[in-house]
């Protein structure tokens, strides 16, 4: 370093921060803990508290500045983590209080749609409407039991078909498809068997599955679901399902990319919670399983979910390539 | 199939306790609804129902209190616990570690399912 400008260790974009701190030292004044970014010798761009004083002479003449760099990077880690995880606890508190509101009046609500369609003297057109309603219910009461209430029966790991589940969540959807004039291709694997809990297999596809249609434009479009029975794609020989959904959306910007996973980082500015994908790949991780993602812009979107046979808690990746 | 005596319905949303009792009725099985826990007990006492389909947070006693104290007297009655609410998930694992053992559906469910479960229940 010796020799060489300050601004070796600076990023460009602070360049500026510089003649400010030089103005406030030449003024004799000291900078105490001004938290900011430093390049390391390998450009690795590390969160450092930067405190600096003047050096004085006899006379009170600034002659220098000592400087002292706390590399910060990691107290920064855990206080992001600790932000984002006081963040889910006020989720989580926020969907407990809206369960109760939400799910007993849904609860009502169902019965009497129940009631109603019972009655055989309603004309065609109203069985109809109500047969509508009922299938809309059916989505709110997914997506609440999903959300906001407790899916305790589906907890535990059980052997299932995966296609019927897929088809069925494929059916909850099918009137919004229609109505958008979705073109819905599926090629399932009638024989995939999973052992794990149904109700998280079911909320990663139904996150995935919301995801492409939301990514299509308002009317037609594309959403391509495939299961197969396989094995893990890095080569190693854990046997599993391969789940894949693809749009024809209008892709992931390449900016975007890295950042799909985190919570609370939604491009879905009215109907984005930032916790769709997050919670996807949080399933996903804790039954060993792999997600990845590949797209371009304005020719769509791919996820791809590999789930192991036998659920096993421990290591998995989530990849991304645009 | 043999039909249970009654089928007693615990929930402090009257709309939900009313409209299930209805469904129930269409379906030719004798039902009535309390709108808390401790209700449940004084009539489960009296009427000796053969099913019990309880919430679990209610006010005055919880759906889990009210099916421990009914089960003492009446050891074989069906009970089938139902929420819509994450905080029923503790109250039911701390009486499951207990050793109380109770089938548990979550809220919203379709009465159809419901139905199923019950009849399940009568020919078990």
């Amino acid at each position: 370093m010796i020799g060489r400008s300050v601004l070796t260790i600076i990023p460009p974009e602070l360049h500026s921060d510089e003649p400010r701190i030089l103005a406030t030292i030449a003024r004799g004044e000291r900078i105490e803990h001004f938290e900011t970014v430093r390049l390391t010798k390998s450009g690795t761009r590390i969160d450092v508290s930067l405190t600096i004083s003047p050096i004085k002479d006899d006379e009170g003449g600034i002659i220098g500045a000592a400087k002292i760099l706390r590399d910060i990077t990691e107290q920064k880690k855990i206080a992001d983590t600790l932000q984002r995880s006081e963040k889910l606890a006020a989720v989580g508190r926020l969907a407990a209080t809206m369960a109760h509101e939400i799910n007993n009046p849904l609860e009502s609500v169902t019965n009497l749609l129940y009631l109603a369609r019972k009655d055989h003297n309603m004309g065609e057109r109203t069985q109809e409407y109500l047969k509508l309603a009922d299938q809309e219910l059916d989505r709110v009461a997914h997506v609440a039991r999903q959300t906001l209430g407790f899916y305790r029966e589906n907890s535990a790991p059980v052997l299932f078909k995966v296609s019927p589940v897929i088809s069925d969540l494929v059916d909850v959807y099918s009137y919004r498809f229609r109505n958008r004039d979705v073109h819905v291709e599926r090629e399932l694997d009638e024989a995939a068997e999973l052992f794990a809990p149904v109700g998280e297999f079911r909320q990663v596809f139904s996150n995935l599955l919301v995801n492409a249609i939301d990514a299509l434009p308002s009317k037609g479009g594309r959403v391509r679901i495939r299961l197969q029975s396989g094995h893990d794609w890095n080569g190693t020989a854990r046997s599993g399902v391969r789940l894949t959904v693809a749009d024809s959306g209008g892709g992931i910007a390449p900016e975007t990319m890295p950042r799909i996973f985190e919570s609370f980082y939604t491009t879905k500015r009215d109907i984005g919670t930032g916790l769709g994908l997050w919670l996807t790949r949080s399933i996903v991780q804790k039954y060993g399983g792999r997600i990845q993602v590949r797209s371009r812009v304005q020719i769509g979107t791919v996820f791809s979910v590999f789930w192991p046979r036998e659920a096993a808690h421990g290591e998995s990746v989530a990849g991304i390539s645009a | 199939m043999k039909k249970p005596a009654m089928i007693l319905v615990a929930d402090d949303e009257p709309l939900v306790a009313d409209t299930l009792v209805q469904i129930l009725r269409e379906e030719g099985y004798e039902a009535i609804a309390v709108s808390d826990g401790a209700a449940a007990v004084r009539f489960a006492r009296h009427a000796r129902p053969g099913i019990i389909v309880c919430d679990v947070i209610m006010p005055t006693m919880n759906g889990i209190d009210a099916a421990k104290a009914i089960r003492e007297f009446l050891p074989e009655v069906h009970i089938i616990l139902f929420s819509g609410q994450a905080a029923a998930a503790g109250l039911i694992e701390r009486a499951e570690s207990e050793g109380h053992r109770f089938e548990v559906l979550a809220k919203p469910i379709k009465p159809d399912v419901l139905l199923k479960h019950i009849a399940a229940a009568i020919t078990a």
